[in-house]
């Protein structure tokens, strides 16, 4: 689904490289976990495969097509959905809106669906009471849950989150990964998780730890 | 129209932030409403100044170059004749889109015969005394002094001179014996409006005259050729035509004054009119001292209200812009999550400006019931500093008029139509000191749409101003990842 060819990153100086030379392939259907020290490039690799930015040299494929020649925009848009450890909700909205507005601005199959959305909310443990509450008076917990349903509603078959756990208690971290895991096996999708936390990684399918400017399988 | 929906969630969702918007917005609309509303009510006077104060144009005979052609002939004793104006070339003249209407002037002396004219005597001699023929100072010089005019509804509705019974001279007077005579002259001599009197023209022949109106000349006008036929009393109004006939000419006349259907056109007028007489014979002279003197304090009055428009337009673009700025960054996370989402910038900039065009809407009804309360007190205080301004102004024109020229048939006697000159401008003065004292201020729906404009460039400006910062960014730099 998404494969990297020769995949370098850097800041300010050429000669001080994230990570080069990464040559990567993540299927559909499967949940990666990629690992790392502080500081290492694992966000920075996920906001490059979430079209978010662009890699200083190599290439990034979705689908057999490049990024560039698929639009950032339009990739962001259409093949790829984001989930931050803050969450990143629209504040001024409900949970419902939430999804709604994901859907509206990227074309779903189900854009204006609100049944849809509240049966998607209700599955993912968000009943219509919470679901039509503004996201800032729900739980940590249930923003995230919410953060993924509106991943979940979008039509896109490729899935990023980075430290989705990281601000959550152990009780919701499993809650998560099993969404996730939901979405990856169930939905077919292709689901990279950015982790700090070896325990959420092994849960994964897949591990890849970034490890002195190169990937590797664990 | 998703970021429609996310607008007016967003608005009610932060009631504190569009409320303080709102306010912002109202009181930068405010001001900017009354400098509109200042500004419309000082170019609607400007335009009735233009209608009130009627500027003139003059054609006489060219009294300068008529000297000039004396000098250098070699009898310096020669005696001047200046030529005299044809009525067809001043018709030709009056077709001109630029004249509202033109008045003829033509006059000569003649001896009182069956009556007595009024003889004024100097200072230090005991008020007016009856005269006649025999107390004229020259034999050559009659002592009343016949004033041809197209029409008197000019001359005769001043202060200087006013139609106080039966009717004044129009143009379906022009060849009859028709005349007007002053209101002393008719009291003394027991006339009345259906009188005939007797006149001796300068060839001797016996002229009998009917007396359809009487005026009432101003105390204040005052003789300026001595005795006799100088006093305002001894000047009988009839046809231009009439004196032609009397004098035994035909078409002409002393001087032709046009009046402009707009001020500002004088100077075109008279290019457009050079074209059509000898301008070594004839001259054309602009009176249009009134209507500049009213433009002055009308014209500082808009420019003062243009400098607030922008002024605060200016500033308000500024503020609007600032609180924009904080708004944006305290928003940026929210741009990053619309971006990563794959919205467009365009559409994140709509959002915003649909948020700011919402506060827009209830800003400019605000400032609409406002801006007439405070735009009234705007524009006392600037009409009670250009009043006093005009009110100089006038006083001073006044007293060049009537210094000058006395209205009526003194003016006449020269050759110039000063007289005329100066009765509109104390006539416009007063006009024009009302017109500029009651300068009207209210809210238009011209100023409405005007006012929303500007409100639409304001926010416009804001918003691209506090965006660009953000939006030229990448989703990942905006979100810090």
């Amino acid at each position: 689904m998404i494969t990297t060819k020769n995949l370098a990153y850097w800041y300010d100086n050429a000669d001080e490289k994230l990570f080069e030379d990464i040559n990567l392939k993540f299927d559909a259907g499967k949940l990666y976990a990629i690992i790392g020290k502080s500081g290492s490039g694992k966000t920075t690799f996920l906001s490059l495969i979430a079209g978010l930015d662009t890699p200083k040299s190599g290439t990034i494929e979705f689908e057999g097509e490049e990024l560039k020649k698929i639009g950032l925009m339009n990739y962001r848009k259409k093949c790829v959905s984001m989930v931050f450890q803050s969450y990143n909700l629209l504040t001024y909205m409900s949970a419902l809106d939430n999804l709604l507005c994901a859907m509206a601005i990227t074309g779903a199959k189900h854009a204006g669906d609100r049944k849809f959305a509240l049966d998607l909310l209700d599955r993912i443990g968000i009943d219509e009471d919470n679901a039509k509450r503004k996201v800032t008076k729900l739980s940590g917990g249930q923003q995230q849950r919410v953060a993924i349903a509106r991943t979940m509603c979008c039509d896109s078959r490729f899935v990023v989150a980075d430290e989705p756990t990281g601000n959550l208690d152990e009780n919701s971290t499993n809650d998560v990964l099993e969404l996730f895991k939901q979405i990856a096996h169930e939905q077919n999708k292709c689901v990279v998780i950015v982790t700090h936390e070896f325990d959420v990684a092994q849960k994964c399918d897949s591990i890849i730890e970034l490890r002195q400017r190169k990937f590797e399988q664990v | 129209m998703n970021f429609i929906k996310r607008a007016f969630l967003n608005i009610k969702e932060k009631k504190g932030r569009s409320i303080l918007l709102l306010l912002v917005m109202s009181a930068i609309l405010l001001f900017v409403l009354s400098g509109i509303i200042i500004q419309s009510a000082a170019k609607s006077a400007i335009a009735s100044a233009k209608e009130s104060s009627n500027a003139t144009v003059t054609l006489t005979a060219n009294r300068e170059q008529a000297f000039k052609n004396i000098r250098k002939q070699k009898n310096k004793k020669q005696s001047i004749t200046l030529p005299s104006v044809s009525i067809d070339t001043a018709k030709k003249m009056a077709k001109s889109s630029y004249v509202k209407s033109y008045n003829v002037t033509n006059s000569t002396t003649v001896d009182a015969k069956s009556f007595s004219a009024i003889e004024t005597s100097s200072s230090n001699q005991a008020g007016p005394s009856m005269g006649g023929n025999s107390q004229k100072q020259s034999s050559s010089q009659g002592d009343i002094t016949l004033s041809g005019v197209s029409s008197t509804s000019t001359v005769l509705s001043s202060s200087s001179a006013k139609l106080i019974s039966g009717r004044g001279i129009s143009v379906n007077d022009a060849n009859t014996n028709n005349v007007v005579i002053e209101k002393e002259l008719a009291k003394d001599n027991s006339l009345k409006v259906g009188s005939k009197i007797k006149v001796k023209d300068t060839n001797g022949k016996v002229r009998i005259l009917k007396v359809v109106g009487i005026y009432k000349a101003s105390n204040t006008a005052s003789s300026s050729f001595g005795m006799g036929q100088s006093d305002p009393g001894n000047t009988i109004y009839t046809s231009a035509q009439y004196v032609n006939k009397v004098k035994g000419t035909t078409g002409k006349a002393e001087s032709v004054t046009f009046t402009m259907s707009n001020p500002a056109k004088a100077s075109s007028f008279i290019k457009q009119a050079k074209k059509l007489i000898n301008t070594t014979k004839f001259s054309l002279t602009t009176d249009d001292s009134t209507y500049q003197s009213l433009l002055t304090p009308l014209n500082n009055v808009k420019s003062f209200a243009n400098k607030i428009v922008w002024l605060v337009s200016i500033a308000g673009t500024i503020i609007l812009a600032l609180i924009v700025i904080l708004m944006i960054r305290e928003r940026r996370y929210e741009i990053g999550v619309l971006l990563s989402m794959g919205e467009k910038r365009v559409k994140v900039i709509s959002q915003f400006f649909t948020e700011m065009f919402v506060v827009l809407i209830f800003s400019t009804i605000i400032a609409v019931i406002g801006g007439g309360f405070v735009g009234n007190y705007m524009s006392k205080q600037l009409v009670s500093q250009s009043t006093s301004t005009s009110s100089t102004t006038m006083t001073i024109g006044n007293g060049q008029s009537q210094g000058g020229m006395p209205s009526g048939g003194g003016n006449t006697q020269g050759g110039t139509p000063n007289g005329n000159g100066g009765t509109l401008r104390q006539n416009s003065g007063f006009s024009n000191q009302q017109s500029v004292a009651n300068l009207e201020v209210s809210v238009s729906a011209v100023s409405i749409l005007e006012l929303f404009g500007f409100g639409l460039i304001i926010i416009l400006v804001a918003i691209l101003a506090g965006t660009i910062n953000v939006l030229r960014l990448e989703p990942k730099k905006i979100l810090i990842l």
